[in-house]
């Protein structure tokens, strides 16, 4: 009895299961076939895009309409998918292996930049051409001297500061990395479940602690990869810069659990209130403004900190990347060309609230970037001291991205503060490994 | 018909789980990157994993992420197995409890501790301190002498209830009259504990422990999204590794040899425990 | 048994004592989860958390209902655990039946292979598993989890069921064959009754796994229209911000369904998880 109900259900199963196989199946196993055109709807064609998840939810609530009229205009069928920065590599590497990837996505340009080696990627050349892109812009996504990718947004990274402890002790807003070093010493008051600084060193995905590392790197004047492409990481510099930052561990002025944060880590801690200055994104600002207004005001936003050679920021940012065996790659191009429409682009940049940064010329005298009330506006003067992308001043290309992906600089820093590594020693392993992955080529 | 009946299975084990399985065998001993053709390289991953310091790092971790999560499993889940196997009033309502972890996803179950283990406002440091056990935030997830166990807390917690539940059942096949003869003898309870109730379910304590270790072995979810298997490997296992190889690296023929290169130890512990099963065949 | 008062009493003390130390450990985790997703997001993040909340909100609910697709991811998981909690436990139940009851060549090959599919985690295995889906066409299609998840759970049903089925005395089958009745109705009639509790627990395993799975879910279905339950948690986390009261409240809404089935079953649960209980 219950063996038969069983296996009617299985037959019923098995019915349904293949009925709907071949009803939804039959765009992807489109994809599968060289030509697309005879499914069962017609002969339309299709455009399949991934774009980033993003928090503040008007963006890809915008982004799908977009793409649902772009694919009414063209008369094609669309398939508008949010994949989580998170997961997008794993879900990626799965799609390309079985020849089956998307047209389009926006990934963070790093990890777009990996799919160069592979030769996964459309040239870009003739779009970039085509629209007055910032130089800015233009550093996070070119490789080699050459475009795989187009800019979508930069997302630049400002100070967070805590002005309410800060004033408490009377110290002026730091400017520099020694003098957030010595406010630090100050203000940290862990046994209060306070630490000064909620700085990230996490090395299992994320660009927040290699960001940062890097950062402090450069303004120490070391130079990771030199403009010819030589490792030239093992300098004084350098060893200053890994010394320097490992003692904000060393010393207990940040919370010890920023070893393993992931890019969300430092953001939660701010919002906690168990630290008093962290580097992120606008995002935090808008979860204050919404969640939590008193620690809102006592809030500050300031530009970011020098070291002994003065600033060196790079940028980083969201790249749109078009997958070479896509099916529908013409509309990816065509979708990027006219997604920079001036009023579709501004209002798309200012509902993320000042945590992405346009990336096209003249976009940035609307009222939004003006207002004296919108702090995220002001330290977007940042832009214009830009001078490269992640890798500067090496060259950017596949190498140094994937140097960056594999937080080879956070490493170092954590094997002096995880492991009680000598400094030096440490460096010398990120010497080695850098030339490891440089002498393949 | 003993074939017919075995065709679903047998698909399932040789085809739909086989050819992945030979494929990613094969995919080991090539330079496979995800998106290029893959030329074979013998043994020149394996020989360049076992190299590395990190991978026998995480080797190490794995077996004591293993071995100490199955053995507190089985002694904790023993004992709670022969309480909850008493007759007292609310037992119903103890086991209903128990078994709750088990249903949770890893998922949920990581976002959860992860989330109580932080060292700056999670409610593990906070309670730890307004009770004065410690007067210091204890880095539950990143100091590295003390990741991997906190992550084998969680397998623990997670993985207790299948424990409990498969010795629960044992038990319930034990003559009483059992117990009575021996106290007759004059044999106190722990005696009888080790010579009558455990030879009783042996053969559900080997399988219980066979298929945890397996499980155990191979799990992901808890260790990659509570440290990520960090501070610098202190707490990877070789699940969290090959996929670290696979896709922070890169690295896909590697990340296949980490994987394949594990096999021999639990082809080996399978073929042991079924040995030791196949007595009473 | 006789006890004196004073044994009996130290044995309750004992027994009460290990049983409210073990309901603390296992509830607290789930306690402090729901407790957060009740949490207005002003006290989400506190220096300090405080076992009771000073203030309560069922606005994440709300928002998890009314502003989010979580009740299609629902929907999905609802389809995909059920139908291979049923395939799982059919072919199993046949396989198993195979194993324990008839003679024929590789029987014992076929015994040993079925547990090492569990030899690769599935965290390598899933790239060329989503060659071979997508091969068949089936790649963003919640049906290709019908064929994946099968192979984490019919190994265990397997061996369960062996079990249970070894414990079940010939001879009353052999009576039943001798009065005429099929091989398939001596499965029907006298073996899957008497197993019936073992079937119960290999099915909430099966439901259970399948309900919870996460990494074939995320490579194998990119469509919300196809996505399962843990993606859709999944979805809240965003590379550097987290939506937690969504996270939480999301987290709670997925585990009821698991949840409620073991309840359900736990009178069969109590003959034991791994390996036959009958008597």
């Amino acid at each position: 009895m219950m063996a038969l109900a069983l296996a009617a259900v299985l037959l019923l199963a098995g019915c349904s299961s293949s009925k709907s196989n071949s009803s939804s199946s039959s765009p992807a196993a489109s994809n599968n076939e060289t030509k697309p055109a005879d499914t069962s709807n017609g002969s339309k064609e299709k455009f399949v895009f991934w774009d980033k998840g993003e928090a503040a939810e008007a963006y890809n609530k915008l982004m799908k309409a977009r793409v649902e009229q772009f694919g009414k205009d063209n008369n094609i069928d669309v398939e508008y998918v949010v994949v989580s920065q998170n997961d997008l590599k794993a879900k990626l590497l799965a799609a390309i292996e079985a020849k089956n990837p998307p047209d389009l996505i926006v990934a963070n340009d790093p990890v777009a930049k990996q799919f160069i080696e592979s030769d996964q990627l459309v040239d870009t050349s003739d779009i970039m051409n085509k629209i007055d892109f910032t130089d800015a812009a233009k550093n996070i996504a070119v490789t080699s001297d050459k475009f795989f990718m187009v800019p979508h947004s930069l997302q630049l990274n400002g100070v967070f500061l805590r002005k309410d402890i800060w004033d408490q002790h009377k110290l002026p807003i730091p400017t520099t990395w020694q003098q957030l070093y010595e406010d630090a010493k100050i203000v940290n008051d862990p046994k209060n479940g306070f630490y000064a600084t909620g700085l990230p060193l996490g090395a299992s995905g994320g660009n927040d602690a290699e960001n940062m590392v890097r950062d402090v790197i450069r303004e120490y004047g070391g130079v990771i990869i030199d403009k010819d492409n030589n490792v030239t990481v093992n300098s004084k510099e350098t060893l200053e810069a890994l010394k320097f930052i490992a003692k904000f561990w060393q010393e207990g002025l940040t919370p010890p659990a920023s070893v393993t944060w992931d890019d969300n880590g430092n953001n939660k801690a701010y919002l906690a209130g168990t630290v008093g200055f962290v580097i992120n994104s606008a995002s935090i600002y808008d979860s204050l403004k919404k969640d939590n207004p008193d620690l809102e005001k006592k809030t500050i936003m300031v530009s970011r900190l020098g070291g002994p050679i003065g600033e060196s920021f790079v940028a980083t940012g969201n790249v749109f990347a078009i997958f070479k065996n896509g099916k529908g790659t013409k509309w990816a191009k065509k979708f990027i060309t006219e997604f920079y429409e001036k009023d579709f682009y501004n209002n798309l940049i200012e509902q993320v609230g000042g945590k992405y940064v346009p990336v096209i010329n003249g976009t940035m005298d609307t009222p939004f970037w003006k207002d004296p009330n919108n702090k995220a506006a002001g330290w977007l003067d940042m832009t214009k001291s830009i001078k490269g992308s992640g890798n500067y001043p090496g060259p950017e290309d596949d190498l140094g991205s994937k140097a960056q992906t594999m937080q080879l600089a956070t490493k170092a820093v954590a094997r002096i503060v995880v492991e009680k590594m000598d400094p030096q020693k440490s460096l010398d392993q990120l010497e080695q490994e850098l030339k490891q992955l440089y002498g393949k080529k | 018909m003993g074939y017919g009946l075995l065709i679903p299975v047998a698909v399932i084990v040789f085809v739909i789980i086989g050819v992945p399985f030979i494929n990613s065998i094969y995919l080991s001993f090539t330079n496979k990157v995800v998106g290029v053709d893959p030329k074979f390289i013998g043994f020149g991953n394996y020989a360049h994993i076992f190299s590395d310091p990190e991978y026998w790092k995480v080797l190490k971790n794995t077996v004591y992420f293993t071995v100490g999560s199955v053995s507190f499993k089985l002694v904790i889940g023993l004992l709670l197995a022969v309480v909850v196997n008493q007759a007292f009033f609310g037992r119903g309502f103890v086991r209903a409890i128990l078994l709750v972890p088990w249903a949770l996803s890893g998922m949920v179950s990581a976002i959860t501790w992860r989330w109580m283990y932080d060292d700056t406002y999670g409610i593990v440091n906070a309670l730890l301190m307004r009770w004065h056990v410690i007067s210091l935030p204890i880095a539950w997830t990143s100091d590295p002498s003390i990741a991997l166990i906190s992550v084998i807390i969680v397998n623990i917690w997670k993985g207790l209830p299948f424990y409990i539940f498969s010795f629960l059942g044992g038990l319930q096949t034990i003559d009483s009259q059992m117990y009575e003869a021996a106290t007759i003898d004059g044999a106190g309870k722990i005696r009888q504990f080790f010579s009558i109730t455990i030879p009783s379910i042996s053969t559900v304590i080997s399988i219980t422990v066979l298929l945890s270790t397996i499980w155990t072995f191979n799990s992901f979810e808890i260790v990659y999204l509570i440290t990520g298997g960090g501070p610098l490997h202190a707490s990877a296992i070789i699940s969290t590794y090959t996929y670290e190889v696979a896709f922070l690296q890169n690295q896909m023929g590697q990340s296949l040899a980490v994987a394949g290169s594990v096999i021999p130890i639990l082809v080996l512990l399978i073929v042991f425990s079924m040995r030791k099963l196949g007595k009473d065949d | 048994m006789i006890l004196s008062t004073r044994m009996k009493i130290r044995k309750y003390a004992v027994l009460y004592g290990v049983s409210v130390i073990a309901v603390i450990w296992t509830l607290f985790p789930i306690y402090w989860l729901v407790k957060s997703s009740l949490t207005p997001n002003r006290l989400m993040y506190t220096p300090k958390p405080k076992l009771l909340s000073e203030q309560w909100t069922f606005s994440h609910y709300q928002e998890l209902f009314h502003e989010t697709a979580f009740m299609g991811f629902m929907k999905n998981s609802m389809y995909v655990a059920v139908l291979v909690t049923v395939i799982s436990v059919v072919i199993s139940v046949l396989a198993s039946y195979s194993l324990t009851r008839l003679r024929f060549v590789g029987r014992g090959f076929m015994m040993k292979s079925i547990i090492y599919t569990y030899l690769l985690p599935v965290a390598v295995l899933f790239i060329p598993m989503y060659v071979t889906i997508s091969r068949y066409g089936l790649n963003d299609n919640k049906n290709a989890l019908l064929f994946v998840y099968p192979t984490i759970v019919v190994p265990y049903c397997c061996y369960m069921l062996i079990s249970y089925f070894k414990a079940i005395p010939k001879e009353m089958e052999e009576a039943a064959l001798i009065d005429g009745c099929s091989r398939l109705q001596t499965l029907t009639k006298i073996i899957i009754p008497i197993a019936s509790p073992g079937i119960a627990v290999v099915s909430t395993f099966a439901f259970t796994l399948s309900w919870n799975e996460y990494l074939y879910a995320l490579v194998l279905t990119t469509s919300p229209s196809q996505q399962t339950v843990t993606i859709g948690i999944a979805s809240f986390n965003f590379g550097d911000q987290t939506i937690w009261g969504l996270l939480t409240s999301s987290s709670v809404i997925a585990s009821i369904p698991a949840v409620v089935l073991y309840f359900l079953a736990q009178r069969f649960l109590k003959s034991g998880l791994a390996a036959g209980g009958v008597k």
